[in-house]
């Protein structure tokens, strides 16, 4: 069961690779702010608060990659029983949980100019809210079950039922929401988005995808250097 | 197929002998739609409009209630092992349990609910559409229900865990089961609405037991 | 009885991020019975549950006869009867519900006759319709033997600690249950402490402590 898995050659990769990806982050990160504050024109409606969008949109991006990243390293921990595919799996959740709350909360910001209110029981933001019900779902089984081995197991099911789920879920929402409202105020990627502000977001979606991977591999090789903590805790406790 | 006859059979006489769990799950329901006009006030036309939607989120809550004693009784008496080392297949033994669970936790809902549509003046042309709603979506509550079931199956304090497990999941039910009832009372044709339910209802059914027998089968290890 | 031998081979055990045992290896023929020693929490019960198919082993494999679990599962879990700490006995159904619902779960032929026959010759006749939870420790423990002698033509009896719990008379009754097993050439792994009574039967032990390592350190962190 272990013979593929090998920590120390991951952490050893990780280590290669961090520093790259952190400068890729960095890089992006700042030609993405440079040109979302000073070189994006104002949207004509909605004038300087569409710079909002420039972190909105990444970061529900990120939320659905962070539970995609979720939903297959959990199959592939289910079907090749790969240990270190139980801890992409667990690494990406409270990232993924994160860049959701992060989606709502900017959503709302955003919401307040455009909606004149905080929230707005939109398809999209009702979307986002339920996932993050998945997230900490998913989230507060992991801490439940104390079996590490077990926890794991049981936490791939959930992912992979949540992520059948996820489809459905949003299907029905956005049934829900064209029944239930007037059609809605504001539609993203409905009309052509400018080149201009093309741009910044698309600079500002790789600075959060790059961001995405460097926190998660970093909380891997957290999580696989704590297990051998208490593994040599252990083993500490037998020599006595 | 006896066997599959004769664990339905089991849990409802066992629910029927202990009598309490059933009676609660309705007395549940009954509680918490009561609170409804208590919280949003008496007016008869606000109740009305919010009638549909109370009932269904009282029964979705009503079902969540009693899952956790769905395989956990059976865990704690060894049944459970007995079960699964059975010939019968565990997928089924899940499907088995969970019609029995809708049968005794999901139908006496069913029936008491025109009494409750009543005590929230809902428009008379939705008591119809809202029973087969009802009858068509809740076994897919006791389907999902039965994967968060078998996942918080050895864990202490596991209800709260399995609300949050679960009531996600149960969105797309509510949704449709509500439109339902409200396209019928605003004077449109529920089917479409119903056939979806029915759908997810279906699905549910043929995948729900195997994740739920994984779940098991991983909580007995 | 078609089982010549069952065997387990380089069976290692991890429970939470601990290693049970390991490497651990053995034979047991038709007729035989294996008793499995070791101290407390050396695994004793994590073994037989492993035997039962519950708990995948870390590392290794069982045998019967040539077909290994890894090939037929289904074939492991039909030669095999687990009998644990936990009775698996309903105690709002009576000794004969029990019995019943048990027998059609496994699609046990001429379910009625045989039940009558196990209770007669285990002393439970008497308390046949009477619920469970009025049954003392012993009876209980009895009903749940009846199990084993429903499905006689199951050749493995996998028993943990089954003289626990149980008085002299009982006690009787289960070795002579156990010995007619052997000589129709069942095969009977037990996990006890204590002696369990059995007069000119072919036994074999294997001591837990003997395999139980260093706790694991995963390679290559």
């Amino acid at each position: 069961m272990h013979k593929f898995a090998n920590p120390a050659r991951f952490i050893r990769l990780s280590d290669l690779l961090l520093p790259w990806l952190m400068a890729v982050t960095v890089i992006l990160l700042t030609g993405g702010l440079y040109m979302v504050f000073f070189a994006s024109p104002d949207d004509y409606q909605q004038g300087a608060t569409v710079r909002i969008m420039y972190v909105h949109v990444p970061a529900a991006y990120m939320a659905m990659l962070g539970y995609s990243v979720m939903a297959v390293a959990s199959a592939s921990s289910l079907i090749w029983k790969h240990p270190l595919a139980d801890q992409i799996a667990r690494a990406a959740a409270p990232i993924g949980a994160a860049f959701t709350l992060i989606a709502l909360i900017t959503g709302s910001l955003w919401g307040r100019p455009m909606w004149g209110t905080w929230w707005v029981w939109d398809a999209r933001l009702t979307s986002v809210l339920i996932l993050l019900f998945l997230y900490l779902g998913y989230m507060a089984l992991w801490e439940a079950i104390e079996d590490p081995i077990k926890a794991a197991k049981a936490c791939a099911i959930l992912a992979l039922v949540g992520f059948v789920n996820v489809p459905i879920i949003k299907f029905s929402v956005d049934w829900w929401n064209t029944l239930h409202q007037p059609a809605s105020l504001f539609k993203m990627g409905g009309s052509s988005i400018h080149p201009e502000m093309l741009w910044p977001l698309l600079l500002m979606i790789g600075a959060f995808k790059a961001y995405f991977f460097v926190i998660l591999l970093w909380r891997v090789k957290t999580l696989l250097i704590g297990r051998k903590i208490r593994a040599l805790r252990m083993a500490q406790l037998g020599d006595n | 197929m006896t066997a599959f006859f004769s664990i339905i059979l089991r849990d409802c006489r066992l629910s029927w002998r202990q009598g309490a769990s059933s009676g609660m799950s309705v007395a549940f329901f009954i509680i918490v739609v009561s609170l409804f006009p208590l919280g949003i006030g008496p007016e008869a036309n606000i109740l009305s409009r919010v009638s549909v939607g109370v009932i269904w989120v009282a029964a979705l809550l009503a079902c969540l209630l009693s899952l956790d004693r769905l395989f956990q009784a059976d865990y704690e008496d060894g049944s459970l092992d007995q079960l699964v080392l059975s010939v019968m297949p565990l997928e089924m033994t899940v499907l088995a349990k969970s019609i029995a669970h809708w049968m005794t936790t999901a139908l006496p809902l069913i029936v008491i609910a025109p009494l409750l549509s009543v005590f929230m003046n809902m428009p008379a042309e939705g008591m119809w559409p809202l029973l087969s709603a009802m009858l068509i979506g809740t076994p897919g509550l006791s389907f999902i229900g039965s994967i968060g079931a078998g996942l918080t199956l050895s864990l202490r304090r596991g209800g709260v865990l399995l609300s949050l497990l679960v009531l996600p999941l149960y969105i797309p039910f509510l949704i449709f089961g509500v439109m339902a009832v409200d396209a019928a009372i605003g004077g449109f044709e529920p089917a479409p609405h119903l056939m979806i339910l029915g759908a997810f209802t279906l699905t549910s059914m043929v995948l729900a037991p195997w994740a739920a027998a994984a779940a098991l089968r991983l909580g007995l290890e | 009885m078609l089982i010549q031998q069952f065997q387990g081979h380089g069976l290692s055990c991890v429970r939470g991020e601990r290693l049970l045992f390991a490497k651990l290896a053995f034979q047991v023929r038709a007729g035989q019975l294996l008793i499995l020693k070791g101290r407390n929490g050396a695994g004793k019960s994590s073994l037989l549950r492993m035997m039962a198919g519950f708990l995948a082993p870390y590392s290794g494999h069982f045998s019967l006869d040539d077909v290994t679990n890894d090939q037929d599962r289904d074939f492991f879990r039909q030669s095999i009867q687990y009998l644990g700490h936990k009775e698996g006995l309903k105690s709002d159904l009576t000794v004969t519900e029990n019995l019943k619902f048990w027998a059609s779960l496994n699609g046990v032929p001429t379910a009625g006759e045989r039940i009558q026959q196990a209770m007669t010759q285990l002393h439970i006749h008497d308390l046949a319709d009477l619920p469970v939870r009025y049954l003392s420790s012993g009876q209980t423990r009895r009903t749940s033997l009846a199990r084993l002698l429903l499905r006689d033509d199951v050749p493995i009896w996998l028993l943990d600690e089954p003289v626990v719990g149980l008085d002299h008379d009982s006690r009787d009754v289960l070795a002579t249950i156990m010995q007619s097993h052997l000589q129709r050439q069942g095969i009977i792994v037990a996990a006890t402490h204590q002696d369990l009574g059995l007069k000119n039967v072919q036994m074999c032990e294997v001591q837990l402590d003997e395999f139980v390592t260093a706790p694991l350190i995963e390679e290559g962190v």
